[in-house]
């Protein structure tokens, strides 16, 4: 079972995430990991979802 | 974009015995949001707070979306010593050593490490008596194996595969082969050229009379960045076939 998770597309031509459940979102935006610092940085550009913790 | 705070040197304070290990080392911890900077430090052992995984992570708050978001990646528990505290060995986790394999294991607790640059290597946690596994960390960067950097066999009881920064993979990120109730949750998934996660049955052996199966797997509240856009498109398909292939991507920036 796959659900409630965040797929996140850098590119424009975002592609649909298929059987990934219903609560999960496809959103866009901008991530960066900086592997000697390990420092993830990201910013979206629509809101992050509500998922149970 | 808001920057974290320095980590503190990788094997510093470490505790562990042969049945279990633990951090006792705190978790520093660093984020910005939309409410303002938050910073602080969780006790030895203990999960980042719930706030800084779901407003950084973008899992599982019920918040707006940051303007800026930093999640620092944490380390915690050394890597000599968990393979020591594993096995009884004390493997470098360099050059061809053994990366880290459980056998027969049970009550492990892997967390906060961070695994890099290690080629031909894995996490293999197995374990034919009920073992319950936790593995947290970060692991990634030029691996070159095609089985699953989180290796989780042969286990008919609950694991727990979370908080993970698996990232850079040449081929699977989490392989769980003969493993039933297995969730994955909380992990950032970048950079894997096949399989985020794999699930399958593996091999024809049994535990206590019944066959080893694969089912009852999550795959939960983890983020996802760009394997959309490659042909591993049909992610969650992984839980059924080992078919999906990517191109490895080019190392840098997403």
């Amino acid at each position: 079972m796959a659900d409630y998770n965040v797929y996140v597309s850098t590119q424009a031509d975002r592609t649909a995430v298929k059987d990934a459940g219903g609560h999960s979102v496809a959103i866009h935006g901008d991530v960066a990991f900086d592997e000697g610092r390990l420092l993830l940085t990201w910013k979206s550009a629509s809101p992050l979802p509500t998922a149970p913790l | 974009m808001a920057s974290g705070a320095p980590l503190s040197p990788p094997g510093a304070g470490i505790t562990g015995s042969s049945k279990g290990i633990r951090c006792a080392r705190s978790i520093r911890w660093e984020s910005t949001r939309a409410a303002g900077p938050m910073k602080g430090r969780t006790p030895p052992g203990q999960p980042l707070p719930a706030r800084v995984a779901t407003s950084c992570g973008g899992i599982a708050s019920p918040i707006a979306a940051p303007p800026a978001c930093t999640v620092p990646a944490r380390r915690c528990c050394s890597r000599t010593t968990i393979s020591s505290i594993a096995d009884g060995r004390m493997p470098s986790f360099t050059g061809k050593s053994p990366g880290s394999s459980w056998g027969a294991s049970r009550g492990s607790l892997v967390r906060n490490n961070h695994v890099a640059r290690h080629p031909g290597r894995r996490w293999h946690l197995a374990g034919f008596r009920q073992p319950k596994l936790a593995c947290h960390g970060k692991c990634g960067a030029r691996y070159h194996h095609r089985a699953g950097r989180l290796y989780v066999e042969a286990s008919q009881t609950t694991n727990l595969v979370d908080h993970n920064f698996v990232w850079n993979i040449n081929g699977q990120g989490v392989r769980l082969a003969d493993t039933d109730n297995a969730i994955v949750a909380y992990n950032f998934f970048g950079r894997v050229s096949e399989e985020l996660v794999a699930s399958k049955v593996a091999t024809d052996r049994s535990i206590d009379g019944r066959k080893l199966t694969s089912k009852g797997n999550r795959f939960v509240n983890n983020v996802v960045v760009d394997q959309a856009s490659l042909s591993c498109s049909r992610m969650p398909a992984t839980w059924r076939t080992t078919t999906c292939m990517c191109p490895p991507r080019p190392i840098g920036r997403l």
